[in-house]
């Protein structure tokens, strides 16, 4: 899973919401690192839409334009919570290992 | 609908497949125009008349585009079919600029050797005639090809296009001194027809490396890394038969290698729609390849007349293969547009 697909099932992961509130939320949660544009942003959802991760909601009328509100399906969620099962074990890994380092000299040769 | 939505529409228009275009187009636009909102009404009404997509906007919708039009195989089919096409035009392509490289380290190395040259080869000629830039461009050149062919085979995009970058940006520094020297001193350019038609052709091979996007699948490296092996052990060959300047030399070179090469694919290769795509594909580089060195080999008046007469009949050969191939990839088009429903 890129990290783009992840951070937009991530935006979902709570309520569903539009296009632009999915980027906006996108950049919140990276801290500022992944800045979504339109053309981006659509070629995720509509990878995530194909593979039935996310679905839409429904459509709603906003200063005279139809917005569509996106969700994380089911099978969106498992995903979700499989991938960060994966980043949390990625994780603790690599927290023990940086926990057991020693100075290079004494650095076990394998 | 204001002017920047109207720009916006039109270049998703523009670019994206009319299917993609029914199911996303709308919101697409209500997303981008809720993004380019202010919140200030002075300066929102000012950027709904005069505003426009900026770069990195345009930049993803011409990404999405991409990933669309030259597909994967999960996209849609005519698409992945296109899509496949243009990255084995492109690899082949790399390919056949990374065997300039075993073909400069034979000359370079026969050279060295001390071994026979003829007369009016000079090699300490040959080792000082160039300057120390023109014997680093060279290099880089001829290292950089093969460096972005193995880099696609292996994944690294990034890596690819950096080394063809470097690879063309020599001919593409000499192409515009030749450009200004031509608008400064009012000359006529100096460049010749083959060192035009090659800057293009690598240009295009690096553009074409757009089609290696993320969500197509990297190629398999074996029969490519097969190919090379197979292509570096005959070019040696055709280098120092060039240096020797035997008259075999006015037909070996490496555009009539690489032309003939495609003359005898667009035979025996089996007629799937993917085989003759990828040679529609490449019939315009190799017809402007050879006309380029016909016109290069036909201008000058004391060489020899050999050499024009196979440049012209390979350039022709070529077309006229091109045409045929060109009309059977136009029928494999339309029968797998409507496919036969009972077989």
């Amino acid at each position: 899973m890129t990290e783009q697909a992840f951070f937009v099932l991530t935006a979902l992961g709570d309520a569903p919401r539009h296009g632009y509130g999915i980027a906006k939320q996108v950049l919140a949660l990276s801290q500022g690192r992944v800045d979504l544009r339109v053309g981006t942003l659509y070629g995720v959802l509509d990878r995530l839409a194909s593979e039935g991760l996310v679905e839409i909601d429904r459509e709603e009328r906003y200063a005279g334009r139809l917005r569509r509100y996106y969700c994380l399906t089911d099978e969106g969620a498992r995903a979700l919570a499989r991938e960060i099962a994966r980043q949390r074990a990625n994780a603790r890994v690599a927290s023990a290992r940086l926990r057991a380092r020693r100075p290079a000299a004494t650095g076990d040769a394998s | 609908v204001n002017t920047l939505e109207r720009r916006y529409r039109r270049l998703v228009g523009l670019l994206l497949p009319e299917p993609y275009r029914q199911a996303w187009e709308d919101d697409m636009v209500a997303t981008f125009l809720d993004r380019m909102s202010t919140g200030d009404p002075e300066v929102d009404e000012y950027l709904e008349e005069f505003g426009r997509p900026d770069a990195d906007e345009v930049l993803s919708v011409v990404a999405l585009a991409i990933r669309l039009r030259l597909a994967g195989p999960d996209g849609e089919p005519r698409a992945a079919l296109w899509g496949q096409a243009v990255r084995t035009f492109a690899l082949t392509c790399l390919l056949a600029n990374a065997l300039l490289l075993p073909l400069g380290v034979a000359q370079e190395a026969w050279i060295s050797s001390g071994l026979w040259l003829p007369a009016e080869i000079n090699p300490l000629g040959i080792a000082h005639d160039h300057s120390a830039w023109e014997q680093v461009t060279h290099w880089v050149t001829l290292i950089g090809w093969p460096v972005a062919f193995l880099a696609v085979l292996f994944g690294r995009r990034s890596v690819a296009l950096l080394a063809s970058a470097a690879a063309v940006l020599p001919s593409l520094v000499a192409a515009l001194v030749l450009v200004a020297q031509m608008l400064l001193d009012r000359q006529p350019s100096q460049g010749t027809a083959t060192f035009w038609s090659m800057l293009i052709f690598q240009s295009v091979v690096i553009v074409a490396l757009a089609a290696f996007h993320q969500t197509a699948p990297g190629p398999d490296p074996a029969p490519w890394v097969r190919r090379l092996a197979i292509g570096a052990a005959v070019v040696p060959a055709v280098g120092i038969c060039i240096l020797l300047q035997s008259p075999a030399a006015m037909l070996v070179t490496p555009v009539s290698l690489a032309a003939v090469s495609w003359l005898v694919a667009t035979f025996v290769l089996p007629r799937t729609t993917l085989n003759v795509l990828t040679l529609v594909l490449l019939a315009p580089v190799v017809i402007v390849l050879c006309g380029s060195w016909l016109v290069d080999a036909a201008l000058p008046s004391d060489r020899p007349v050999l050499d024009a007469w196979t440049a012209c009949a390979l350039t022709l050969a070529s077309a006229a293969r091109a045409l045929t191939l060109w009309r059977t990839s136009r029928r494999l088009l339309a029968d797998e547009a409507t496919p036969d429903e009972i077989g």
